[in-house]
């Protein structure tokens, strides 16, 4: 009896009762056009690596945090010092935070660009600014963990903003910070988001996002003949998985490396009754949305100025999440146009970065 | 072919293995833990050397990869032209 | 020596050489994260207690004390004599209790007995329970690890 005889028998019983070689063949059968637009593709999977670099990350981290007002500054401490490599495996779970969100926002771009959320993938954009919503919200609850000065005037700042919207704003406050102020209860609210909430949510929109692009295949670029397209088409299995993995070998070797040579700190454990620190700034992907909240005068007509900011963002929400629905001629004036506005949005948003990070 | 992967991968194996383990070091992390910021480093400097041959070893391995993968998209890009993998039409 | 077949084909090699260094690349990523998952635990060199707590004790009887993570017992004799011991069992790691008027440590997970030099007399425990070295240092107890030969 030699390995490779067993391997093929267990491999052969496997497949009688689970019948996985369908998924096998729907992968060969599955391709991957070939165009100027082919290496955006690879921006969804890169996302993915990220991921489950911080799943597996975060459940190694979760083993020694203590998600409590008096400790969890403490054993962040203790990861970095005593245990072995703590430190390491932080920095891993800090920059794959960054590179997941960063990729997720080019990702989002390039589909705006290149317009593949026409008809019929528009779940597929509305699925996946759900999926951004989830990332930039992992974000936000990972960075009170630490519970240090800067997270902790980060989140009081953070939750604060909802206070703004009318009628619902304070109770949205309040559910996020388990209370008026925040206290040992937001903190315990923040964990229990970001290991189980938003993982759990995120991986049921995942799984509805995937589906639909492995049904509906990989879109063409406007104005591409289907024809001429699926003669130069590459197969997913083994043609487009083996560039794949060079793509994924580049960014994790990236990641590594930033992650040994620029390691995060830790700042000594927030002080509840300490007034706030100076100079506070959130994460670099939510400066833009915080410049934005700064530069709307205190007051506008009589409305308070903060309310209508955060109506003006949410109204741009929507109607990011509706861009399927309105870009319905993307060949004519408006579908260029709305093209042209990704391109502004990203003028935009760096302009609002730097200009947050300067003063 | 099998001795030399073995002898690859197990070279950088050891030199993490013989990595002093990161305790006795209490005086260090109690002063540490008074001041304002832990920060983030190897702690001594055997560990910074083991971790800087790691980085090495991963990035020689990272294109020693990156190589026999552009070999095998060339072989798969062939057999796809050849209509290799598709089903027999007969 | 010349074979008269290869051993493996051209695209055997290829594949074997790509999935072996990506074995042994991954191996080197899962090398920290093993030892992440098992940080060491190591003993006290050496634990200091405040001397009066201790002496003050009835003969015949124990006072806990942590040994690191463990517990320990420091057992004042009916001459007056500490000895301290590691209050682990031999068997399967339950903490043991003194009996004084047995004059016997016992196991109450799996009826383990010994006596009051902690020999292991009844039970399973295959081992006599480990002792520490006791010095006293002015105002301090000092207990150190068991000399090892």
């Amino acid at each position: 009896m030699n390995l490779r005889r067993i391997s093929r028998g267990a491999a052969a019983w496997f497949e009688e009762r689970l019948g996985l070689n369908a998924v096998m063949e729907l992968l060969k059968r599955k391709e991957v056009p070939q165009n100027k637009d082919t290496i955006w593709t690879y921006t969804g999977s890169l996302i993915l690596l990220f991921f489950g670099i911080q799943v597996v990350t975060g459940i190694m981290l979760a083993f020694y945090y203590k998600p409590t007002l008096e400790l969890a500054n403490k054993s962040i401490g203790r990861i970095m010092t005593e245990v072995p490599l703590g430190w390491i495996i932080r920095s891993v779970h800090f920059w794959s935070a960054t590179f997941m969100i960063a990729i997720a926002f080019i990702h989002l771009l390039s589909i705006w660009i290149i317009k593949s959320y026409r008809k019929p993938r528009e779940l597929t954009w509305m699925s996946g600014v759900f999926l951004l919503v989830f990332t930039l919200a992992f974000g936000f609850t990972g960075y009170l963990l630490p519970w240090d000065d800067l997270s902790l005037a980060a989140t009081k700042v953070g939750t604060d903003i909802p206070r703004s919207i009318p009628l619902v704003g304070v109770w949205v406050t309040k559910f996020l910070r388990g209370g008026d102020d925040i206290s040992g209860d937001t903190l315990s609210r923040f964990f229990s988001f970001h290991i189980s909430i938003l993982p759990l949510c995120l991986l049921a929109v995942l799984c509805f996002h995937i589906y639909l692009i492995q049904k509906q295949g990989m879109s063409l670029p406007l104005g591409a003949q289907e024809r001429v397209d699926k003669k130069r088409a590459l197969p997913f299995w083994p043609n487009f998985v083996f560039r794949e993995a060079i793509v994924w070998l580049i960014f994790s070797g990236v990641l590594i490396t930033m992650a040994v040579l620029l390691p995060p700190s830790l700042s000594k454990a927030a002080d509840l009754m300490a007034p706030a620190p100076e100079g506070i700034k959130p994460e670099w992907y939510f400066l833009f949305l915080f410049q934005t909240l700064k530069i709307f005068p205190p007051k506008i007509l009589f409305v308070n100025g903060d309310t209508v900011a955060v109506l003006v963002i949410f109204a741009g929400v929507i109607l990011f999440f509706c861009l399927p629905l309105i870009d319905n001629k993307p060949e004519q004036r408006k579908g260029k146009f709305i093209t042209f506005a990704a391109y502004l949005f990203i003028l935009y948003a760096v302009a609002m970065s730097v200009w947050s990070l300067l003063s | 072919m099998c001795v030399f992967l073995t002898v690859e991968f197990f070279l950088p194996v050891l030199s993490f293995a013989q990595q002093a383990a990161p305790p006795a070091k209490a005086p260090e992390i109690q002063a540490q833990a008074q001041s304002e910021k832990i920060v983030a480093a190897p702690q001594n400097i055997k560990e910074a050397s083991r971790i800087y041959v790691f980085l090495g070893w991963m990035w020689v391995s990272i294109a020693v990869l990156i190589y026999f993968l552009r070999l095998k998209i060339k072989e798969v890009d062939r057999l796809h032209e050849i209509k290799f993998f598709l089903p027999d039409k007969k | 020596m010349k074979l008269k077949q290869s051993l493996f084909t051209r695209r055997q090699f290829l594949n074997g050489l790509l999935g072996g260094w990506l074995g042994a690349l991954a191996a080197t990523f899962a090398y920290p994260i093993v030892k992440f998952l098992f940080p060491p635990t190591p003993e006290p060199e050496q634990v200091i207690l405040p001397l009066a707590d201790y002496s003050s004790i009835p003969p015949n009887s124990i006072k806990p004390f942590a040994w690191g993570s463990k517990p320990g017992f420091i057992k004042k004799s009916d001459n007056g004599t500490l000895v301290a011991f590691v209050a682990v069992c031999t068997h399967l790691d339950c903490t043991v209790a003194y009996l004084a008027d047995q004059r016997k440590f016992f196991c109450a997970c799996h009826d383990g007995w010994y006596d009051d030099n902690g020999t292991n007399i009844g039970g399973p425990p295959p081992k006599p329970l480990r002792r520490l070295v006791l010095a006293e240092e002015g105002a301090n107890l000092i207990v150190k690890r068991e000399v090892t030969k």
